[in-house]
């Protein structure tokens, strides 16, 4: 991984020397083990500081329309910068699905694919040194993790075992869209089940998922860092904060909360690509991805696709097939 | 321990439609409970909560003076969701009130000053309050001069027309008001407000300005105050932010360390320039 | 009965006294660590952790509360009935940040009758910090490992033991309650807690806090704060964690004839903070929503309060989801500003 680091840091620096590029968005180190944070390189120099690992876990298209739209308040002509931004796999297939989403204009981007091995979720590997907090972790050859605690506790995992929950159900491991990609790609991997975890949940008893439900949604405190990490919540009123009309309430009461995160699941229906920032996000450990890859397992049963492969195709929800099932109306 | 979060019940006992677009009405309001109103004693300039209960609250200044006991007056726009609902609301209901908020405008400091009121939109709501309190027979002699330059886009949406056309047949007080625009009606002024005060040119000595309206008169205005001569402390202007708790507990209303519902809405020009320009 | 001993051994059986006729709210066992909660088993209080991921402010400030109910009309307040609680186990910033909230809920003579009533109720044993992490900076904004400030009681971990030390009236009396379990201490054992926080100051890593008045004045106008914002989303994850936030929004729940008006907590970062509805909103940029939350912290409170807004827990450093750095911000300012800064 550090080789792309390298080359990603080169490529930079000589893109905004040329001026392809009037700034890039990518990753630095955070203050925190297990993060990034998002890096804005707007000059060679700024360029070091790049750099590419598997705590890279933000969705860097989130930041996209914001940068590419027209600045408030701001008077006559305006055009976007031209601004650089490294895809691993499900980044790609988010600006894929932003720019058919008219949210971004494809000649404002200049796109570096890198291919990915996966990234580290910090709330799981966290839990494995208790109530101490992490103060270390190292990456290790063999595709190891060392994890050192504030109270001096160690522990040596497979980063397998850490790896967030989309990570290791991957079908993209490098970009789908790319102006230059940095990385041998990594071929897909066949023989993953897909959906397994969804599907061990679904096939619970109804009053225990309805508790493990409530127990998960619970824990929210309506930050909205989930919402806003991810690039598909690019609406300027978000129904969770509207007020008219209002349609739930914006208090922490159990009822709210899980309207709130029952909306936002089905309004990621066809246009969620796991990519887990959500996850990755949310200071309270949630585990979003329970209620989301539900939605995406049935888009995918009932109505195929491969969410934000293709510029050209639209997503699921986006086009009708005289054969697309319709049994949720007649047998619902 | 006064709990500042309960609003006085009080009923609607008038409701006045101020233009003809229907989208400006005054409600005249009435406690139901006569310790409440002994409690709200407030000064030109000050605002209140009005509450709709399953609604919400809305920040709305005070268009009454002291002086008139019985009610309150508000005159409110129909602008969002508690305004809206306040629309639709009929004479008789029980809505609430919270209050009286903020600062006032500094009539101890106006005393034996001249005082130019310059006003525009529906703006106006406060400055109606102060001039009822200043031209009332038990304060008409604890100041100078009083001068009222009031303005609308159009005669159908000036406020409180009675009264203006009262105010203007008084010789304790020279009023002037003016359109944007008039119709064959119209025997008043006819110009910006900012052109009309450059005109009628009121004397800075010993004299205090106040101004309120909407951004772009204020924009307008203020050089030609400051032309005329007025100081910064002596020009005084009243401010407007979104707010909830208008307490200043909630967070949400400040300019810079200054809260508008509690160090404000009232401020100098003076203050103004040392707060950041983020309002 | 100043200063007690308690061995850990006894820790279950004085927890138990003191959850016998109170509630106890202490950091208990949680997937993002320790998160402080109510108390059933005290077998499950953790003693052993850094700080929570979200601070213990919700104990007197909840996330949301019922102001008002309302039925046909009427509405009558809902003033809590707060039982009486010891908020046990609390890092000193943690302590010291409920004397910065009692500040505001009481500013200029007007009480929050709400949060007074939670806060009255709340007996507080602070944690002396002996190992405080790489995000901790409280000794840079006047707070200390062994810090006192908002405590009634000050606990310090000694190992085998845990001696408590009385800070207030109140620290006294639950102490007095405490019944046999502890002991009066030994001078020896004060030392040792002294030697402690000493030992943990010399571990944090100081941080130029930007002091200055003028400077900061002259922050407003500074370039920096669009490229500073650039990587925030705008969340409230940094202001829901903090323990020294406490903006909020008030609203009706309900339908016509029956419901309530409640508060709950809200933050600047929002876009919806201060937008009217006439459409025009004073912050209409992340950058100056960020320039908020920081100069709020370091500027305004400072001036209104008399002490910055911010005690050093460095929750805001975890959880930033884009993993921005407020002392990165705050050394940024002392830089960008001729006069800014500052104090270290």
């Amino acid at each position: 991984m550090s080789e792309i680091q390298e080359q990603l840091r080169r490529r930079v620096a000589e893109l905004l020397r040329e001026g392809t590029v009037d700034l890039f968005i990518g990753y630095a180190d955070a203050s925190v083990p297990l993060k990034s944070s998002v890096h804005v390189a707007r000059s060679a120099q700024d360029a070091e500081a790049l750099v590419w690992n598997a705590c890279c876990t933000s969705n860097l298209a989130a930041l996209l329309p914001d940068l590419l739209k027209r600045p408030s308040g701001f008077r006559g002509e305006w055009t976007p910068p031209r601004v650089g931004v490294v895809a691993k796999g499900c980044v790609s297939r988010s600006i894929v699905g932003l720019i058919k989403a008219h949210q971004i204009p494809r000649d404002a981007m200049y796109i570096i694919g890198v291919s990915c091995g996966g990234m580290v979720d910090r709330h799981r590997a966290s839990r494995l040194l208790g109530p101490a907090e992490l103060v270390e972790a190292e990456f290790l050859k063999g595709d190891r993790l060392r994890l050192r605690a504030t109270n001096g506790l160690e522990r040596e995992v497979d980063l397998a075992e850490v790896l967030l929950g989309g990570c290791r159900e991957c079908g993209h491991h490098n970009a789908v869209l790319a102006d230059e990609s940095i990385g041998d790609p990594i071929p897909p991997d066949d023989d993953i089940a897909r959906f397994a975890d969804v599907q061990a949940f679904a096939e619970r008893p109804i009053e225990e998922r309805w508790q493990s439900f409530q127990e998960e949604v619970s824990r929210c405190i309506r930050c909205y860092a989930c919402r806003e990490a991810c690039p598909n919540c690019y609406c300027t009123e978000c129904f969770a904060q509207e007020t008219a009309p209002q349609w739930i309430g914006v208090t922490t009461d159990l009822s709210d909360l899980m309207l709130f995160h029952i909306g936002r699941a089905f309004h990621q229906a066809g246009r969620c690509v796991d990519c887990g920032a959500c996850v990755a996000a949310c200071p309270q450990g949630i585990d979003l991805r329970l209620l989301n890859q539900k939605v995406n397992h049935d888009v995918k049963s009932l109505f195929g696709g491969d969410v934000g492969a293709s510029l050209d195709e639209p997503e699921p929800l986006m086009r009708f097939e005289m054969t697309d099932d319709e049994g949720f109306m007649t047998e619902p | 321990m006064n709990n500042p979060y309960v609003p006085y019940p009080v009923r609607i006992d008038r409701i006045t439609i101020e233009n003809d677009e229907r989208d400006l009405k005054s409600f005249e309001l009435v406690f139901l409970d006569p310790a409440h109103e002994k409690a709200f004693q407030h000064a030109p300039g000050q605002f209140a909560e009005l509450s709709v209960l399953g609604t919400g609250e809305c920040p709305i200044g005070i268009a009454s003076s002291p002086t008139e006991t019985g009610s309150l007056l508000f005159t409110v726009k129909k602008t969002g969701v508690v305004t809206e609902e306040l629309h639709r609301s009929r004479e008789g209901r029980v809505i609430g009130v919270r209050g009286p908020l903020g600062n006032s405008f500094p009539i101890e400091r106006m005393k034996g000053k001249d005082l130019v009121v310059v006003g525009g939109g529906f703006a106006f709501t406060t400055l109606r309050a102060l001039i009822r309190y200043v031209i009332h027979d038990d304060h008409r002699t604890d100041y100078g001069d009083v001068t009222v330059i009031y303005g609308a886009r159009n005669p159908g949406e000036l406020l409180y027309k009675a009264e203006l056309d009262e105010w203007r047949s008084r010789d304790d007080l020279e009023a002037h008001i003016t359109v944007d625009e008039g119709d064959e009606n119209w025997t008043g002024h006819e110009g910006f407000v900012p052109t009309v005060l450059g005109d009628v040119a009121p004397s800075a000595e010993d004299a205090l300005i106040v101004v309120c309206g909407p951004p772009v008169m204020i924009k307008f205005t203020l050089p030609v105050i400051e032309r005329l001569g007025f100081a910064p402390a002596d020009t005084i202007l009243s401010l407007e932010m979104r707010m909830k708790c208008g307490i200043g507990k909630c967070g949400r209303c400040n300019i810079g360390s200054k809260y508008v519902c509690k160090d404000g809405p009232v401020f100098t020009l003076e203050q103004l320039s040392g707060l950041p320009a983020e309002y | 009965m100043n200063e007690l001993i308690l061995g850990k051994t006894d820790l279950a059986t004085f927890l138990s006294t003191l959850a016998r006729e109170r509630r106890l709210i202490a950091p208990l066992d949680d997937r993002t660590g320790a998160s402080f909660g109510v108390v059933g088993d005290v077998a499950k209080v953790r003693l052993d952790y850094r700080n929570t991921s979200l601070s213990a402010k919700g104990v007197v400030f909840p996330q949301t509360e019922t102001l008002l109910a309302f039925r046909d009309g009427g509405g009558t307040e809902r003033i809590p009935e707060a039982p009486e609680t010891v908020l046990f186990g609390v890092r000193p910033c943690d302590a010291r940040s409920l004397t910065m909230l009692d500040k505001v809920f009481r500013w200029d003579g007007t009480e929050d009758p709400y949060y007074l009533e939670r806060r009255g109720r709340t007996t507080v044993v602070a944690l002396a910090c002996n190992e405080p992490g790489p995000t901790c900076f409280c000794t840079s904004v006047g707070g200390s490992p062994g810090d006192e400030t908002g405590a009634d009681v000050l606990a310090t971990d000694l190992g085998d033991a845990l001696l408590l030390r009385a800070v207030t009236d109140r620290g006294e009396v639950l102490l007095r309650g405490a019944g046999d379990a502890a002991r009066p201490a030994a001078a020896a054992a004060a030392a040792k807690a002294r030697e402690l926080a000493a030992k943990a100051e010399g571990r944090l890593t100081p941080v130029t806090i930007p002091t200055d008045a003028e400077g900061l004045v002259e922050a407003f106008e500074a370039d920096v704060w669009s490229d500073l914002a650039l990587g925030c989303l705008g969340c409230g994850a940094c202001t829901y964690s903090c323990p020294t936030c406490h903006c909020f929004d008030i609203t009706d729940e309900g339908r016509k004839g029956a419901g309530r008006r409640v508060r709950s907590w809200d933050t600047c970062s929002f876009p919806l903070f201060t937008l009217h509805s006439s459409g025009h909103n004073p912050r209409p940029t992340k950058g100056a929503r960020l320039r908020q939350r920081i100069l709020h912290k370091f500027s305004y409170c400072p001036e209104n309060f008399g002490e910055a807004f911010c005690v050093g827990c460095g929750r805001c450093i975890v959880n930033c989801p884009s993993g921005i750095d407020i002392r990165r911000i705050l050394e940024r300012l002392v830089e960008t500003t001729s006069k800014a800064g500052g104090s270290v």
